[in-house]
């Protein structure tokens, strides 16, 4: 029994290291997709609320270029969120019209490093054409470092877990193992209930002859 | 399945079942850590958000009591956020003016609008306390799959673990044992394992053997007495142990070949739920065909490489040996699906589905050439069904894992895990496969001549044309190709999706056994071949109640699969007993590789139809048109089953020569 259960081994640590991490995974991937969800849903309503203004704005005859009074807005509303880089109001052609950042004024939107993750929305005239556009701008390093945190957590946690599971999946099919053995070495002697023993008692009957089933 | 291995994967399903619940606990416990700052920062923004439309209406001097439509902006805003679940516009003496959703009773984030001299209203934000739970709990869908799935792949690769020696003498131990409940008294075939359970069934053996021996001794006595009373009663307690018969031979040996195809086929039901999605990303405009049918030309060169290569391949894998084929279409496909991964337009993606192809192909014809090189005509049909098994195994398995990979990792990422499960399969051949194996029958090449004289028997041709054919057109057509398409459309994810597809291969093991039990006679076949054609036809007109639901989509899925299980086992029968109406007499191999050829011309044909149908009218036209198809082909098939019917005989094993897919 022994030498069997250490045949089970291998394969149990197997299906059940790999059903584990799959497990695992799915469980940190699933609370990794709704932080970051509800960071990008919170950059989401700053986009709108300063879009909703510049909109508010365009629609009685403020041209995006000139609405001055935005960058204050802008500033106070980064500023409100420890995250946020900087919020760009972004012409059609490319230039930062106004920014929370003044340092990226009338510059050329630039690649973002890495880090840097971007919120749209775009700013529609009555006419329904794109005028301008609010980029959120902000930082994903620290959502980030939260993240592989969170994820050392689940390992900690599914590393002993897996075991536990390997030790108690092994001792299970050993002890199915067992029982089919047990089972299995009562079928080879005569015992109450034993339909060899019946059968042999009926032929000794039916024969005319005495004894029951070896 | 016996009861061993029913024991064996509840045991891990229980294992399986406490470890990943204790996880997710866990999980949720450290999720709250990560999540609720995050969420408690959102309901700050969303709260300065009302508060400054608040004061905006308020600047412009609209009365607190005249706000109109904010109590339905609120609760808008509560509705598309789940971890929100109360905003509120309250007096500074907590008095709700405005507000949406259901408070929670707990504190909530507190904003004040300003100008907070003059009206002293604040806005009041209530996190939902369930939300951090809720999304670890809503992975328990998903989990419950991984747990099923792992409990069937360790059943599928059990015997690994054991050796065949040993397993073949524990599953003899369990045949002894079962038979000997139901007092039955048989003797089985000889177990020649050393080791403990090897042992136990040859003593088990040596007292059924005696007994034999008993009774045979107690019934000469009789004959010599010539006492005929108790001739009769020992015969009669022969008849009731069934004493002195034996139990046929289980084909062991076949065992071998089921881990490396059930793994491979697992790869390539890995990609069912997001290739065609895949494909679609990849697709460029060619000119003079729509997008849709562009999407299904790699689906098509996959499936006919797979329909025209196989009549030939079980010659080529017979010259150079089962295990080698097998390998080397395991490598193709692993080097096939790591293409896929990083194929960058379609036809670069065309040539790796090609080259996978052709991997499919060998492995598939040198699986079943092994089977029938290691089984004799008594177990030809047991091990065709443990071949079918697998293959409907890995049905089952693949592709709410492959949805579930894809959505979580990207679906090259879960290409590249094809790739990695098609190269386990090679190794699992390389080890568990012996160099020959061969007791079986060369295989027949398919002539002109055998095809012609197909196509001059009526009932044949009817059978072929109006129902083999068309069944694998629905099932690759509806299945793999228009509703994997459509669910990605609506929305739904992969994860989703693969669960969907969950439906038809569910409904098929479940169900193939029933029916091919109550398969008796050709009447009864051809009725439930021609049923089974209308069930999964007519079924498709389920999408015209609502195409764009789960529930509606999944029932198109349950009508296919609970049609084609009907059908399945008679169809096969019936190629065998319609075969003995050939004008000249054509090998059974030959027979059944036509039919064969026609199911897999079914295949190919599948996605271009479904591609060219979708392409000019659209997703519900196409699922009822080729539905409409199908159940028209079952009826025209039975109608000419009643015009001229005829009986025949059925070769042995033949309900089990088909295909499940």
């Amino acid at each position: 029994m022994l030498r069997l259960s250490l045949r089970i081994l291998p394969l149990f640590a197997i299906i059940v290291g790999l059903a584990m991490a799959l497990g695992a995974y799915m469980n940190f991937s699933g609370v990794r997709g709704a932080h970051l969800d509800l960071i990008e849903s919170r950059m989401q309503l700053v986009a709108d609320d300063v879009g909703t203004v510049v909109e508010m704005a365009v629609s009685v005859g403020i041209a995006a270029p000139e609405q001055v009074t935005l960058p204050g807005l802008l500033a106070r509303q980064a500023a409100a969120d420890r995250l946020i880089e900087s919020i760009d109001l972004v012409g059609p052609s490319g230039i930062v019209l106004f920014s929370s950042d003044p340092a990226r004024v009338a510059g050329a939107e630039a690649a973002d490093r890495h880090a840097i993750a971007v919120v749209d929305r775009a700013i529609v005239n009555d006419f329904g054409v794109t005028v301008a556009r609010v980029h959120v701008r902000y930082d994903t390093r620290r959502p980030g470092q939260a993240i592989s945190g969170f994820g050392q957590s689940v390992l900690t946690d599914a590393v002993p877990i897996s075991l536990g599971a390997l030790v108690a999946g092994s001792l299970a099919a050993l002890s199915i193992l067992s029982l089919l053995h047990r089972r299995a070495m009562r079928a080879t002697q005569p015992h109450p209930g034993d339909p060899l023993t019946e059968a042999g008692t009926e032929i000794d009957a039916a024969a005319g002859g005495g004894g029951g089933g070896r | 399945m016996n009861n061993f291995q029913v024991r064996l994967s509840a045991a891990l399903v229980v294992v399986l079942l406490v470890s990943l619940t204790l996880l997710s606990i866990r999980t949720s416990h450290h999720a709250e850590a990560l999540v609720v700052p995050e969420v408690a920062a959102k309901a700050e923004t969303v709260g300065r958000s009302v508060a400054g439309l608040v004061g905006q209406a308020l600047a412009y001097g609209i009365p607190t009591d005249r706000f109109i439509g904010l109590d339905d902006h609120l609760a808008g805003i509560v509705a598309a956020n789940p971890d929100l679940a109360y905003i509120a516009v309250l007096t500074t003496d907590g008095r709700p003016l405005y507000s949406g959703g259901t408070p929670t009773g707990d504190p909530g984030t507190i904003i004040r609008v300003a100008p907070e001299e003059l009206l002293g209203l604040v806005i009041e934000v209530d996190i939902d306390p369930a939300y951090v739970r809720d999304v670890v709990y809503q992975l328990w869908l998903d989990l419950a799959i991984v747990m099923v799935v792992t409990a069937l792949v360790a059943l599928e690769l059990i015997h690994i673990s054991f050796g065949i020696g040993l397993y073949g003498a524990i599953e003899g131990v369990e045949h002894r044992l079962s038979a000997l409940r139901r007092g039955d008294l048989r003797e089985h075939p000889s177990v020649s394992a050393a080791g403990a359970f090897g042992q136990i069934a040859r003593r088990i053996d040596d007292r059924l053997a005696a007994l034999t021996a008993r009774l045979r001794d107690a019934a000469k006595t009789a004959a010599a007495v010539a006492d005929t009373a108790r001739a009769q009663a020992i015969a009669a307690i022969a008849e009731r142990f069934r004493i002195g018969q034996r139990v046929g031979e289980a084909p062991m040996s076949v065992i071998a070949i089921r881990a490396p195809l059930f793994v491979f086929m697992f790869a390539e039901e890995l990609t069912r739920p997001f290739l065609p999605v895949y494909i679609q990303g990849l697709a460029a405009p060619v000119p003079g065909l729509s997008p849709e049918l562009v999407t299904s030309l790699p689906m098509v060169v996959f499936l006919a490489i797979v329909a025209l290569a196989q009549p030939f391949l079980g010659t080529v894998t017979e010259r150079a040996g089962r295990r080698r084929s097998l390998i080397m279409g395991a490598a193709l496909g692993a080097a096939g699906y790591v293409a896929t991964a990083f194929a960058f337009d379609l036809w670069g993606l065309t040539i790796a589905r090609a080259m996978t192809a052709v991997g499919f192909a060998l492995v598939f014809v040198a699986a079943q050439g092994f089977v029938i090189d290691t089984t004799g005509t008594a177990q030809r049909a047991k091990g065709m069904a443990m071949f079918i098994g697998a293959i409907l195994v890995a049905g089952l398995c693949g592709p709410p894992i492959g949805g579930i990979l894809a959505d979580r990792l990207g679906m090259s990422t879960a290409f590249l895990i094809a790739g990695g499960a098609a190269t386990a399969s090679l190794i699992l051949a390389r080890i568990g496969l012996p160099e020959r194996a061969g007791i079986g029958k060369p295989s027949a090449m398919i002539r002109w001549r055998d095809l012609g004289m197909v196509l001059r028997t009526p009932h044949l041709v009817a059978l072929l044309v109006l129902c083999a054919l068309p069944a694998k057109l629905i099932l690759v057509a509806v299945a793999f190709f228009l509703v994997p398409l459509h669910m990605e459309a609506t929305g739904q994810t992969q994860a989703a999706i693969g669960r969907l597809l969950m439906i038809y291969p569910l409904a098929m093991v479940l169900l193939v056994p029933a029916f091919a039990s109550l398969a008796r006679g050709a009447g009864q076949r051809v009725r439930l071949v021609a049923l089974g054609g209308m069930v999964a036809g007519l079924g498709a007109l389920i999408v015209l109640i609502d195409p764009d639901s789960v529930m509606a989509i999944g029932a198109v899925l349950l009508c296919l699969g609970l049609g084609q299980a009907m059908s399945i086992a008679s169809q096969s029968a019936l190629v065998g007993e319609f075969g003995n109406d050939l004008p000249e007499p054509v090998g059974e191999a030959t027979l059944y590789g036509i039919f064969r050829l026609v199911e897999r011309t079914g295949n190919a044909l599948g996605p271009l139809v479904a591609g060219t149908l979708l392409g000019i009218y659209g997703f519900v036209p196409a699922v009822v048109g080729i539905g409409l198809g199908v159940a028209g082909g079952a009826a025209l098939f039975a109608l000419t089953a009643a015009l001229a019917p005829r009986a025949g005989s059925t070769p042995p094993g033949a309900a089990f020569e088909g295909e499940a897919r």
